[in-house]
Protein backbone atom coordinates (compact mmCIF):
# COMPACT_ATOMS: atom_id res chain seq x y z
CA UNK A 1 0.00 0.00 0.00
CA UNK A 2 1.50 3.57 -0.60
CA UNK A 3 2.49 6.17 1.67
CA UNK A 4 1.75 9.74 1.05
CA UNK A 5 5.20 9.99 0.22
CA UNK A 6 5.03 7.06 -2.71
CA UNK A 7 1.13 8.64 -3.79
CA UNK A 8 3.35 11.92 -4.50
CA UNK A 9 5.76 10.67 -6.12
CA UNK A 10 3.73 8.32 -8.52
CA UNK A 11 1.96 11.44 -9.43
CA UNK A 12 5.16 13.03 -9.89
CA UNK A 13 6.57 9.78 -12.43
CA UNK A 14 3.03 9.79 -14.84
CA UNK A 15 3.67 13.78 -14.72
CA UNK A 16 0.24 14.77 -13.38
CA UNK A 17 0.35 18.14 -12.00
CA UNK A 18 -2.14 20.91 -10.05
CA UNK A 19 -3.26 22.32 -13.34
CA UNK A 20 -4.26 18.68 -14.96
CA UNK A 21 -6.09 17.78 -11.53
CA UNK A 22 -7.90 21.10 -12.32
CA UNK A 23 -8.87 20.22 -16.06
CA UNK A 24 -10.07 17.26 -14.57
CA UNK A 25 -12.54 18.24 -12.29
CA UNK A 26 -13.69 21.17 -15.00
CA UNK A 27 -13.93 18.39 -17.35
CA UNK A 28 -16.01 16.38 -14.60
CA UNK A 29 -18.21 19.07 -14.12
CA UNK A 30 -18.62 19.61 -17.77
CA UNK A 31 -19.67 16.07 -18.36
CA UNK A 32 -22.11 16.01 -15.21
CA UNK A 33 -24.92 14.12 -15.94
CA UNK A 34 -24.02 11.77 -18.49
CA UNK A 35 -22.01 9.19 -16.63
CA UNK A 36 -24.95 6.89 -17.05
CA UNK A 37 -25.20 6.95 -20.96
CA UNK A 38 -21.54 7.30 -21.02
CA UNK A 39 -21.52 4.06 -18.84
CA UNK A 40 -24.21 2.59 -21.15
CA UNK A 41 -22.41 3.46 -24.14
CA UNK A 42 -18.98 1.51 -22.82
CA UNK A 43 -21.34 -1.72 -22.38
CA UNK A 44 -22.52 -1.25 -25.82
CA UNK A 45 -18.76 -1.34 -26.81
CA UNK A 46 -17.90 -4.45 -24.48
CA UNK A 47 -21.05 -6.28 -25.88
CA UNK A 48 -19.25 -6.52 -29.29
CA UNK A 49 -16.14 -8.97 -27.59
CA UNK A 50 -16.31 -12.28 -26.33
CA UNK A 51 -15.47 -10.97 -22.94
CA UNK A 52 -18.89 -9.82 -21.95
CA UNK A 53 -20.77 -13.05 -22.68
CA UNK A 54 -17.96 -14.55 -20.36
CA UNK A 55 -18.16 -12.65 -17.44
CA UNK A 56 -22.15 -11.83 -17.82
CA UNK A 57 -23.70 -13.98 -19.75
CA UNK A 58 -27.52 -13.95 -18.60
CA UNK A 59 -26.72 -12.53 -15.08
CA UNK A 60 -28.41 -9.09 -15.33
CA UNK A 61 -28.16 -8.99 -11.48
CA UNK A 62 -23.95 -8.91 -12.18
CA UNK A 63 -24.07 -5.92 -14.91
CA UNK A 64 -26.03 -3.88 -12.81
CA UNK A 65 -24.05 -4.31 -9.99
CA UNK A 66 -20.50 -3.75 -12.27
CA UNK A 67 -21.89 -0.63 -13.34
CA UNK A 68 -23.52 0.83 -10.05
CA UNK A 69 -19.45 0.41 -9.55
CA UNK A 70 -18.38 2.17 -12.65
CA UNK A 71 -20.66 4.72 -12.20
CA UNK A 72 -18.62 5.55 -8.39
CA UNK A 73 -15.65 4.67 -10.38
CA UNK A 74 -15.99 7.79 -12.26
CA UNK A 75 -17.01 10.05 -10.01
CA UNK A 76 -13.92 9.53 -8.20
CA UNK A 77 -12.22 9.92 -11.15
CA UNK A 78 -13.71 13.03 -12.16
CA UNK A 79 -13.19 14.24 -8.44
CA UNK A 80 -9.39 14.68 -8.81
CA UNK A 81 -8.90 13.78 -5.08
CA UNK A 82 -5.36 11.77 -5.66
CA UNK A 83 -4.97 10.67 -2.75
CA UNK A 84 -4.22 7.32 -0.71
CA UNK A 85 -7.29 6.35 -0.75
CA UNK A 86 -7.75 6.66 -4.59
CA UNK A 87 -4.78 4.68 -4.36
CA UNK A 88 -6.21 2.28 -2.84
CA UNK A 89 -9.48 1.98 -4.41
CA UNK A 90 -7.89 1.22 -7.81
CA UNK A 91 -5.30 -1.02 -6.43
CA UNK A 92 -8.21 -3.26 -5.78
CA UNK A 93 -9.75 -3.03 -9.10
CA UNK A 94 -6.50 -5.03 -10.13
CA UNK A 95 -7.26 -7.29 -6.78
CA UNK A 96 -11.00 -8.17 -8.28
CA UNK A 97 -9.44 -8.45 -11.74
CA UNK A 98 -7.06 -10.74 -10.28
CA UNK A 99 -10.33 -13.31 -8.82
CA UNK A 100 -12.04 -13.24 -11.88
CA UNK A 101 -8.95 -13.85 -14.40
CA UNK A 102 -9.87 -10.91 -16.32
CA UNK A 103 -7.03 -10.93 -19.07
CA UNK A 104 -4.98 -7.93 -19.62
CA UNK A 105 -6.34 -7.02 -22.73
CA UNK A 106 -9.26 -6.66 -22.23
CA UNK A 107 -8.90 -4.34 -19.61
CA UNK A 108 -6.92 -2.20 -21.44
CA UNK A 109 -8.70 -2.00 -24.68
CA UNK A 110 -11.61 -0.78 -22.10
CA UNK A 111 -9.19 1.84 -20.84
CA UNK A 112 -8.26 3.47 -24.11
CA UNK A 113 -11.92 2.79 -25.27
CA UNK A 114 -12.88 5.26 -22.32
CA UNK A 115 -10.39 7.60 -23.12
CA UNK A 116 -11.78 7.75 -26.68
CA UNK A 117 -15.16 8.19 -25.45
CA UNK A 118 -14.26 11.19 -22.97
CA UNK A 119 -12.40 12.66 -26.12
CA UNK A 120 -15.38 12.31 -27.63
CA UNK A 121 -17.99 13.41 -25.86
CA UNK A 122 -15.72 16.71 -24.35
CA UNK A 123 -15.60 17.52 -28.05
CA UNK A 124 -19.38 17.08 -29.12
CA UNK A 125 -19.86 19.55 -25.89
CA UNK A 126 -21.22 23.15 -26.99
CA UNK A 127 -19.45 25.95 -26.11
CA UNK A 128 -15.64 24.31 -27.10
CA UNK A 129 -13.90 24.47 -24.09
CA UNK A 130 -10.26 26.36 -24.29
CA UNK A 131 -8.50 23.96 -23.37
CA UNK A 132 -10.18 20.93 -24.70
CA UNK A 133 -6.63 19.70 -25.61
CA UNK A 134 -5.12 19.71 -22.20
CA UNK A 135 -8.02 18.21 -20.72
CA UNK A 136 -7.73 15.18 -23.11
CA UNK A 137 -4.24 14.77 -22.00
CA UNK A 138 -4.73 15.45 -18.52
CA UNK A 139 -7.61 12.15 -18.65
CA UNK A 140 -5.12 10.30 -20.62
CA UNK A 141 -2.56 10.87 -18.02
CA UNK A 142 -4.79 9.61 -15.08
CA UNK A 143 -6.49 6.72 -17.13
CA UNK A 144 -2.65 5.52 -17.60
CA UNK A 145 -1.99 5.74 -13.94
CA UNK A 146 -5.17 4.14 -13.46
CA UNK A 147 -4.05 1.24 -15.67
CA UNK A 148 -0.47 0.91 -14.08
CA UNK A 149 -1.87 0.51 -9.81
CA UNK A 150 -4.72 -1.93 -11.67
CA UNK A 151 -1.87 -4.22 -13.38
CA UNK A 152 0.65 -3.33 -10.80
CA UNK A 153 -1.89 -4.84 -8.11
CA UNK A 154 -2.36 -7.85 -10.20
CA UNK A 155 1.21 -8.57 -10.59
CA UNK A 156 1.92 -8.58 -7.26
CA UNK A 157 -1.07 -10.66 -6.04
CA UNK A 158 0.43 -13.25 -8.64
CA UNK A 159 3.67 -12.79 -7.20
CA UNK A 160 2.64 -13.61 -4.16
CA UNK A 161 1.02 -16.33 -5.17
CA UNK A 162 3.74 -17.75 -6.71
CA UNK A 163 5.87 -17.27 -3.39
CA UNK A 164 3.79 -18.81 -1.29
CA UNK A 165 3.25 -21.92 -3.61
CA UNK A 166 7.53 -22.19 -3.94
CA UNK A 167 7.53 -22.01 0.03
CA UNK A 168 5.40 -24.40 0.19
CA UNK A 169 6.76 -26.60 -1.80
CA UNK A 170 9.91 -26.11 0.00
CA UNK A 171 8.34 -27.19 3.08
CA UNK A 172 7.12 -30.18 1.89
CA UNK A 173 10.31 -31.29 0.13
CA UNK A 174 12.08 -31.42 3.35
CA UNK A 175 10.13 -33.62 6.03
CA UNK A 176 12.59 -34.17 8.94
CA UNK A 177 10.90 -36.84 11.09
CA UNK A 178 11.43 -38.10 14.20
CA UNK A 179 11.61 -41.43 13.69
CA UNK A 180 12.29 -43.19 16.91
CA UNK A 181 12.83 -41.21 20.47
CA UNK A 182 16.55 -39.68 19.55
CA UNK A 183 16.48 -40.68 15.90
CA UNK A 184 15.35 -38.31 12.80
CA UNK A 185 14.80 -39.40 8.92
CA UNK A 186 14.60 -37.22 6.23
CA UNK A 187 13.84 -39.22 2.77
CA UNK A 188 15.56 -37.13 0.09
CA UNK A 189 13.85 -37.10 -2.98
CA UNK A 190 14.38 -34.97 -6.31
CA UNK A 191 17.12 -32.43 -7.50
CA UNK A 192 19.32 -31.31 -4.95
CA UNK A 193 20.43 -27.81 -5.41
CA UNK A 194 22.41 -25.25 -3.30
CA UNK A 195 19.34 -23.67 -2.30
CA UNK A 196 17.86 -27.11 -1.18
CA UNK A 197 21.11 -28.48 0.57
CA UNK A 198 20.61 -25.26 2.53
CA UNK A 199 17.61 -25.88 3.47
CA UNK A 200 17.61 -28.93 4.20
CA UNK A 201 20.90 -28.46 6.67
CA UNK A 202 19.01 -25.44 8.57
CA UNK A 203 16.04 -27.84 9.15
CA UNK A 204 18.11 -30.61 10.60
CA UNK A 205 19.86 -28.69 12.64
CA UNK A 206 16.99 -26.85 13.99
CA UNK A 207 15.12 -30.15 14.63
CA UNK A 208 18.17 -31.83 16.01
CA UNK A 209 18.09 -29.08 18.70
CA UNK A 210 14.59 -29.24 18.95
CA UNK A 211 14.10 -32.83 19.42
CA UNK A 212 17.61 -33.85 20.99
CA UNK A 213 18.04 -36.55 18.89
CA UNK A 214 21.55 -38.08 18.41
CA UNK A 215 20.62 -40.13 15.06
CA UNK A 216 19.79 -38.83 11.98
CA UNK A 217 19.17 -41.14 8.76
CA UNK A 218 19.27 -39.24 5.56
CA UNK A 219 17.98 -41.02 2.70
CA UNK A 220 19.34 -40.46 -0.76
CA UNK A 221 17.71 -43.42 -2.56
CA UNK A 222 14.89 -40.81 -3.76
CA UNK A 223 18.06 -37.98 -5.42
CA UNK A 224 17.86 -37.97 -9.01
CA UNK A 225 21.40 -37.31 -9.51
CA UNK A 226 24.42 -37.29 -7.87
CA UNK A 227 27.92 -34.79 -8.66
CA UNK A 228 30.66 -33.66 -6.61
CA UNK A 229 28.55 -30.84 -5.38
CA UNK A 230 25.66 -32.37 -3.78
CA UNK A 231 28.15 -35.10 -2.52
CA UNK A 232 30.04 -32.56 -0.94
CA UNK A 233 27.00 -30.82 0.66
CA UNK A 234 25.96 -34.53 2.57
CA UNK A 235 29.42 -34.30 3.59
CA UNK A 236 28.83 -30.57 5.16
CA UNK A 237 25.44 -32.04 6.72
CA UNK A 238 26.97 -34.66 8.35
CA UNK A 239 29.67 -32.19 10.18
CA UNK A 240 27.19 -30.48 10.94
CA UNK A 241 25.53 -32.69 13.15
CA UNK A 242 28.27 -34.12 14.30
CA UNK A 243 28.79 -31.02 15.80
CA UNK A 244 25.51 -30.56 16.69
CA UNK A 245 26.21 -34.35 18.77
CA UNK A 246 24.45 -35.97 16.22
CA UNK A 247 25.51 -39.00 13.75
CA UNK A 248 24.40 -38.67 10.11
CA UNK A 249 23.65 -42.02 8.25
CA UNK A 250 23.51 -41.78 4.74
CA UNK A 251 21.04 -44.66 3.39
CA UNK A 252 19.74 -45.44 -0.04
CA UNK A 253 23.92 -45.50 -1.82
CA UNK A 254 22.80 -47.38 -4.78
CA UNK A 255 26.22 -48.96 -6.25
CA UNK A 256 26.04 -46.34 -9.44
CA UNK A 257 26.56 -43.69 -6.98
CA UNK A 258 28.70 -45.28 -4.94
CA UNK A 259 30.95 -45.67 -7.83
CA UNK A 260 30.48 -42.12 -8.86
CA UNK A 261 31.35 -41.08 -5.34
CA UNK A 262 34.32 -42.76 -5.20
CA UNK A 263 35.13 -41.91 -9.09
CA UNK A 264 34.91 -38.80 -8.64
CA UNK A 265 37.72 -38.68 -5.44
CA UNK A 266 34.93 -37.69 -2.88
CA UNK A 267 36.20 -37.90 0.67
CA UNK A 268 32.95 -39.47 1.71
CA UNK A 269 35.59 -41.59 4.42
CA UNK A 270 34.13 -39.72 7.13
CA UNK A 271 30.30 -40.06 6.17
CA UNK A 272 28.31 -43.27 7.58
CA UNK A 273 26.81 -45.02 4.49
CA UNK A 274 24.28 -47.77 4.21
CA UNK A 275 22.71 -49.27 1.07
CA UNK A 276 19.49 -49.73 2.38
CA UNK A 277 17.29 -47.69 5.12
CA UNK A 278 16.89 -50.13 6.91
CA UNK A 279 20.38 -50.98 7.59
CA UNK A 280 20.60 -47.53 8.49
CA UNK A 281 17.70 -47.38 11.21
CA UNK A 282 19.43 -51.04 12.89
CA UNK A 283 22.39 -48.80 13.33
CA UNK A 284 20.83 -45.99 14.57
CA UNK A 285 19.02 -48.34 17.14
CA UNK A 286 22.02 -49.45 18.00
CA UNK A 287 23.51 -45.95 18.19
CA UNK A 288 21.06 -44.43 20.34
CA UNK A 289 20.96 -47.89 22.73
CA UNK A 290 17.78 -48.97 21.80
CA UNK A 291 17.99 -53.01 20.71
CA UNK A 292 16.37 -53.51 17.06
CA UNK A 293 14.20 -56.54 18.08
CA UNK A 294 12.85 -54.67 21.58
CA UNK A 295 12.17 -51.78 19.07
CA UNK A 296 10.71 -54.26 17.01
CA UNK A 297 8.57 -55.48 19.62
CA UNK A 298 7.55 -52.57 20.97
CA UNK A 299 6.37 -51.52 16.92
CA UNK A 300 4.33 -54.89 17.15
CA UNK B 1 26.42 -21.39 37.80
CA UNK B 2 25.33 -25.42 36.32
CA UNK B 3 22.77 -26.52 39.00
CA UNK B 4 24.50 -29.81 38.82
CA UNK B 5 24.32 -31.47 42.28
CA UNK B 6 27.79 -33.40 41.98
CA UNK B 7 29.38 -29.20 40.78
CA UNK B 8 32.02 -27.60 42.95
CA UNK B 9 33.83 -25.03 41.93
CA UNK B 10 37.53 -24.82 40.79
CA UNK B 11 38.05 -21.43 40.87
CA UNK B 12 34.80 -20.19 42.09
CA UNK B 13 35.66 -16.76 39.67
CA UNK B 14 33.49 -15.73 36.79
CA UNK B 15 35.15 -13.03 34.81
CA UNK B 16 31.54 -11.58 34.13
CA UNK B 17 32.10 -8.39 31.64
CA UNK B 18 32.54 -8.96 28.32
CA UNK B 19 33.58 -12.79 28.33
CA UNK B 20 34.90 -15.12 30.17
CA UNK B 21 33.99 -18.49 31.76
CA UNK B 22 33.25 -20.44 34.87
CA UNK B 23 34.96 -23.86 35.34
CA UNK B 24 33.37 -26.46 37.88
CA UNK B 25 34.04 -30.03 39.04
CA UNK B 26 31.21 -32.25 37.54
CA UNK B 27 31.47 -35.71 37.81
CA UNK B 28 35.10 -35.81 37.12
CA UNK B 29 35.25 -33.73 34.69
CA UNK B 30 36.04 -30.05 34.46
CA UNK B 31 32.89 -28.37 33.10
CA UNK B 32 34.05 -24.75 31.32
CA UNK B 33 30.85 -23.13 30.91
CA UNK B 34 31.77 -19.97 27.99
CA UNK B 35 29.49 -16.75 29.02
CA UNK B 36 29.58 -13.92 26.10
CA UNK B 37 32.77 -13.24 23.70
CA UNK B 38 35.21 -15.75 23.08
CA UNK B 39 37.63 -13.00 21.07
CA UNK B 40 38.00 -11.37 24.89
CA UNK B 41 40.88 -11.30 27.27
CA UNK B 42 38.60 -12.58 29.78
CA UNK B 43 38.17 -15.83 27.56
CA UNK B 44 41.82 -16.14 27.40
CA UNK B 45 41.99 -15.76 31.04
CA UNK B 46 39.35 -18.65 31.88
CA UNK B 47 41.53 -21.08 29.28
CA UNK B 48 44.41 -20.52 30.93
CA UNK B 49 42.88 -21.09 34.34
CA UNK B 50 41.24 -24.52 33.14
CA UNK B 51 44.49 -25.59 31.84
CA UNK B 52 46.58 -25.29 35.16
CA UNK B 53 43.19 -27.16 36.72
CA UNK B 54 43.91 -29.95 33.78
CA UNK B 55 47.09 -30.00 34.60
CA UNK B 56 47.01 -30.35 38.54
CA UNK B 57 44.40 -33.36 38.00
CA UNK B 58 45.52 -34.74 34.48
CA UNK B 59 43.44 -38.01 33.00
CA UNK B 60 40.28 -36.11 33.29
CA UNK B 61 38.18 -34.60 30.38
CA UNK B 62 37.06 -31.50 29.86
CA UNK B 63 33.68 -30.43 29.04
CA UNK B 64 33.61 -26.51 27.04
CA UNK B 65 29.87 -25.74 27.00
CA UNK B 66 29.09 -23.69 24.62
CA UNK B 67 25.11 -22.78 25.04
CA UNK B 68 25.49 -19.41 26.06
CA UNK B 69 27.51 -18.30 23.35
CA UNK B 70 25.34 -16.59 20.50
CA UNK B 71 28.34 -16.01 17.56
CA UNK B 72 31.76 -17.49 17.07
CA UNK B 73 33.55 -16.62 14.37
CA UNK B 74 36.29 -17.96 12.30
CA UNK B 75 39.39 -16.51 14.73
CA UNK B 76 37.58 -17.75 18.10
CA UNK B 77 36.63 -21.29 16.60
CA UNK B 78 40.55 -20.95 16.37
CA UNK B 79 41.26 -20.47 19.73
CA UNK B 80 38.25 -22.93 20.69
CA UNK B 81 40.41 -25.75 18.86
CA UNK B 82 43.79 -24.51 20.29
CA UNK B 83 42.46 -24.84 23.99
CA UNK B 84 41.28 -28.53 23.00
CA UNK B 85 44.66 -29.32 21.27
CA UNK B 86 46.03 -28.39 24.48
CA UNK B 87 44.25 -29.73 26.91
CA UNK B 88 44.55 -33.16 24.84
CA UNK B 89 48.54 -32.44 24.93
CA UNK B 90 48.11 -32.19 28.46
CA UNK B 91 46.47 -35.72 28.57
CA UNK B 92 42.88 -34.62 29.10
CA UNK B 93 39.92 -35.46 26.68
CA UNK B 94 38.23 -32.15 25.16
CA UNK B 95 34.87 -32.62 23.95
CA UNK B 96 32.45 -29.32 23.65
CA UNK B 97 28.58 -29.26 24.44
CA UNK B 98 25.64 -27.03 23.07
CA UNK B 99 26.77 -25.52 19.75
CA UNK B 100 23.46 -23.74 18.64
CA UNK B 101 22.67 -24.33 14.79
CA UNK B 102 23.18 -21.15 14.00
CA UNK B 103 27.09 -21.24 14.58
CA UNK B 104 26.65 -25.14 13.49
CA UNK B 105 25.65 -23.87 9.88
CA UNK B 106 28.30 -21.44 9.88
CA UNK B 107 31.22 -23.03 10.82
CA UNK B 108 30.43 -25.89 7.87
CA UNK B 109 29.52 -23.34 5.24
CA UNK B 110 32.96 -21.31 5.83
CA UNK B 111 34.94 -25.25 5.39
CA UNK B 112 36.10 -24.95 8.73
CA UNK B 113 38.43 -27.64 10.01
CA UNK B 114 35.72 -29.55 12.13
CA UNK B 115 36.85 -32.74 11.94
CA UNK B 116 38.55 -33.06 15.46
CA UNK B 117 35.98 -31.28 17.95
CA UNK B 118 34.19 -34.36 19.29
CA UNK B 119 30.56 -32.54 20.58
CA UNK B 120 27.24 -33.28 22.23
CA UNK B 121 24.09 -31.65 22.11
CA UNK B 122 24.06 -30.83 26.13
CA UNK B 123 26.13 -30.97 29.00
CA UNK B 124 24.28 -34.09 30.09
CA UNK B 125 24.69 -36.16 26.67
CA UNK B 126 28.20 -35.00 26.91
CA UNK B 127 28.83 -36.34 30.87
CA UNK B 128 27.35 -39.57 30.29
CA UNK B 129 29.19 -40.38 27.09
CA UNK B 130 32.43 -39.55 29.27
CA UNK B 131 30.93 -41.93 32.03
CA UNK B 132 30.03 -44.77 29.23
CA UNK B 133 33.35 -44.53 27.44
CA UNK B 134 35.03 -44.67 31.28
CA UNK B 135 33.49 -47.75 32.08
CA UNK B 136 34.00 -49.36 28.43
CA UNK B 137 38.02 -48.60 29.90
CA UNK B 138 37.43 -49.98 33.06
CA UNK B 139 35.98 -53.09 31.85
CA UNK B 140 38.93 -53.57 29.37
CA UNK B 141 36.09 -53.27 26.42
CA UNK B 142 38.42 -51.10 23.80
CA UNK B 143 36.17 -47.88 23.16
Amino acid sequence: METPQDVAATLAKFNILERDVALIREAGRRLEGRFDAFIAEWYQWLCGHAEFERYFGNDRARLERAQSMQRVHWQTFFSGMLDVEYFRSRRHVGAVHARIELPNDIFIAGMSEVRNQIARELGALQPRSDDLEDMIAAIGKLLALETFLAIDELTRIQREKLEEASQAIIEMSTPVTPIWEGMLLLPLVGIMDSIRARDVMNKTLAKIAETRSRVFVLDIGGVAAMDTAVANQIIKISKATRLMGCETIVSGISPAVARTLVELGVAVDDVRTTATLQDAITIGLRLIGADSTSAARALA
Amino acid sequence: MTGHPAASSVDGTFTGGRGGASIVQVDGCLLMSVQGDIASDGFRASGERMLAAVRQQPRQAVIVDLSAVEVIDDVEFAALLELAATSRMLGARCVFSGLAPGIVAFLVSADLPTESVEAFRSVDDALAALRASDARAAGGVPA
